[in-house]
């Protein structure tokens, strides 16, 4: 993991407290008053004081500490926790050390304030101090900016603030539960798991036919072929791996996020849905890319397959920021996708360019299905008349957009986890086997 | 270690402040009332001083991170001169561990920023700090009154040799705070 090492805010090194310099200034006024005065009670209240100033004054450390900081994990799962680690090498005489980290939304720091500290015993010339850390929301935050410094023993002198260096934690959606039965309307490939349309070997059962050479002996139909006088064998479809397009839209974010345990906004459930549904097919051998709408510096995730795939696309997913780019041109954005593809689309369908680019996609001949992102139970956050009635406008113009795309030959479903896309996807895959279906 | 702290009003810094740094606040304030309520049953009773007295206070507790507290240990100091006549009774014993009360307090605010909480561990090692730095106080005292008992002529060598520990100790203190101030 990257560390960071950390500069002092100034170089003044060590310097005597507050409380050295109390003890030592007013035991030295008691004790001149004591003996001008001929007052020995006045010495015996400097003497606690001297004691401790002595004591400090001779426990000036004399190194001069270096700091460094860590996460135990730069990325992470949503609700999972890492370590922040500030290390001091160099640390003897050290007897105190303290770090404030910076708060941030959606970390939740233990404890809550950030500052921590740790006691170093006399024998230990390095000491780490250690922030638990928990990601409540998936994307990219800057953790670990902050201060350290550290007090030598009794007390006497103060070292630093030295300023914390910030690390990135990427914080990865927790895919939402899903699972789909369907079979894909047009597998491509060589491999995988989808029944395709041509024969080959597969467990599927298309037909028992006269056997051909090249059939394999294990598919000899015995019954059959003792019934007739003559060879069959049993035929099967061929299994392929398919395409599968994912189009989040980030353009516009409702509802107030709860992180991981609260209420989730509509672009929560996008994101989390996206990340399951590419969780789901990668794990069955399938290609998956990725398109982000509304973001600016977000590049499109190429098609691919595979374990490591999956981390590039939740990695993008965790890069989303919402209404990065409200001013979408669907018809300048480019969407490399190969015939075949299903073109999945996450949205709340809230703005035109969400529909624009959905519709685009239609039109082009590819399979797209939209996926509702809206939540059913969404915390909006106000409760004035005027605010639920621009809602109610708001809704108003959301179905006239679903019914735009419903009339482009685009099925929405709402997202509710497994079973989501199976009913479409058999749908789909009906349109595509028919006389005249798509290809 | 003020400067860890944030640089924001001492109201702030006392809203933000954990349970644990509260009650050395109080600490403060109610070991300077009671070094007060010394004074004023073992000596001369001056209502102004004491109302000052307890207004220093109140700016110690408020701001232990500053030199508050530092010009409250000074007229404490000052106040027992005045204030108290010259005995080396009981009185003396708990003026000096309400003192050094105060002081210990104001360190172990300062130790970090508000709201952090002191591991157990380094309660516990001021703990034992504090009873021997009180223990020196008792020695002094017992000390004191030994001498106070032989009844003695003022000696002007033992003055002299006091005279001159105390000024190496001046001395010694302001090598050191020179020193580190020029880093």
């Amino acid at each position: 993991m990257p560390s960071t090492s950390a500069e002092p805010e100034d170089e003044a090194g060590w310097r005597p407290t507050a409380s050295l310099v109390r003890a030592s200034l007013s035991t030295a006024l008691l004790a001149v008053l004591a003996l001008l005065a001929g007052r020995p009670d006045l010495l015996v209240l400097a003497t606690p004081l001297l004691v401790h100033a002595a004591a400090a004054f001779l426990r000036r450390p004399r190194g001069t500490p270096t700091v460094r900081s860590r996460l135990g994990t730069d990325t992470l799962r949503e609700g999972d926790g890492t370590t922040l680690e500030v290390s001091l090498d160099g640390a003897s005489g050290v007897e105190h050390a303290v770090v404030g980290v910076a708060s941030r939304r959606w970390l939740a720091a233990d404890p809550p304030s950030g500052f921590v500290s740790r006691r170093s015993t006399p024998t230990e010339s390095s000491l780490t101090v250690r922030l638990p850390v928990a990601s409540l929301r998936w994307g990219r935050r800057p953790f670990g900016d902050g201060l350290a410094g550290v007090l030598s023993g009794w007390s006497g002198y103060e070292w630093g603030p030295v300023r914390l260096g910030a690390h990135t934690l990427t914080t990865l959606p927790i895919p939402g539960r899903f699972d789909s039965a369907a079979a894909f309307p047009h597998p491509i490939g060589l491999v995988g798991s989808h029944p395709s349309r041509r024969r080959g070997d597969g467990y599927e059962f298309e037909s028992i036919r006269a056997f051909r050479p090249g059939d394999r002996l294990r598919r000899v139909q015995w019954p059959v072929s003792l019934r007739t006088g003559e060879l069959h064998v049993t035929s099967t479809h061929a299994e392929e791996d398919a395409g599968i397009l994912l189009v989040v839209d980030g353009g516009v974010e409702v509802g107030a996020s709860g992180g991981l345990p609260g209420a989730a906004s509509s672009l929560d459930v996008a994101v989390r849905a996206a990340g399951a549904v590419a969780e789901h097919h990668l794990s069955r051998g399938d290609r998956v890319g990725l398109r982000v709408l509304g973001s600016v510096r977000h590049e499109p995730v190429p098609m691919s397959a595979g374990r490591m795939h999956l981390r590039r696309v939740l990695g993008a997913l965790a890069r989303v920021v919402p209404g990065e780019n409200r001013d979408l041109d669907p018809e300048h954005a480019r969407f490399r996708v190969s015939a075949g593809t299903v073109v999945v689309v996450f949205s709340a369908m809230l703005s035109q360019a969400s529909v624009a680019a959905t519709t685009m996609l239609a039109s082009r001949g590819l399979d797209v299905v939209v996926v509702d992102c809206l939540p059913g139970d969404l915390d909006l956050g106000g409760s004035e008349p005027q605010f639920a009635l621009a809602w109610r406008m708001r809704l108003l113009e959301r179905r006239a957009l679903l019914a735009r795309a419903e009339r482009a030959g685009i099925p929405v479903v709402a997202w509710r986890g497994p079973g989501t896309l199976d009913e479409v996807m058999r749908r789909l895959r009906r349109r595509a086997v028919a006389p005249g279906g798509r290809r | 270690m003020r400067s860890l702290a944030d640089p924001s009003l001492p109201l702030d810094r006392l809203t933000l402040s954990s349970g644990q740094q509260r009650g050395f606040r109080a600490a403060v304030l109610v070991c300077a009332l009671a070094f007060l309520a010394v004074v004023w049953v073992h000596g001369e009773h001056h209502p102004l001083l004491t109302v000052v007295g307890v207004l220093v206070a109140a700016q110690a507790a408020g701001m232990p991170e500053t030199n508050a507290p530092l010009v409250l240990l000074v007229y404490l100091g000052l106040l027992w001169l005045v204030a108290t006549p010259d005995r080396l009774d009981g009185w003396t014993l708990l003026a000096a561990a309400l003192l050094f009360a105060v002081h210990l307090a104001c360190t172990l605010v300062s130790h970090g920023p508000a709201g952090l909480r002191l591991d157990p561990r380094l309660l516990r090692s001021w703990a034992v700090r504090g009873a021997i730095c009180l223990a020196a106080g008792l020695l002094v005292w017992l000390a004191g009154r030994g001498v106070a008992a032989m009844q003695r002529p003022s000696s002007g060598v033992v003055l002299g040799a006091a005279l001159a520990v105390v000024l190496a100790w001046c001395g010694l203190v302001a090598l050191r705070l020179a020193r580190s101030h020029r880093g």
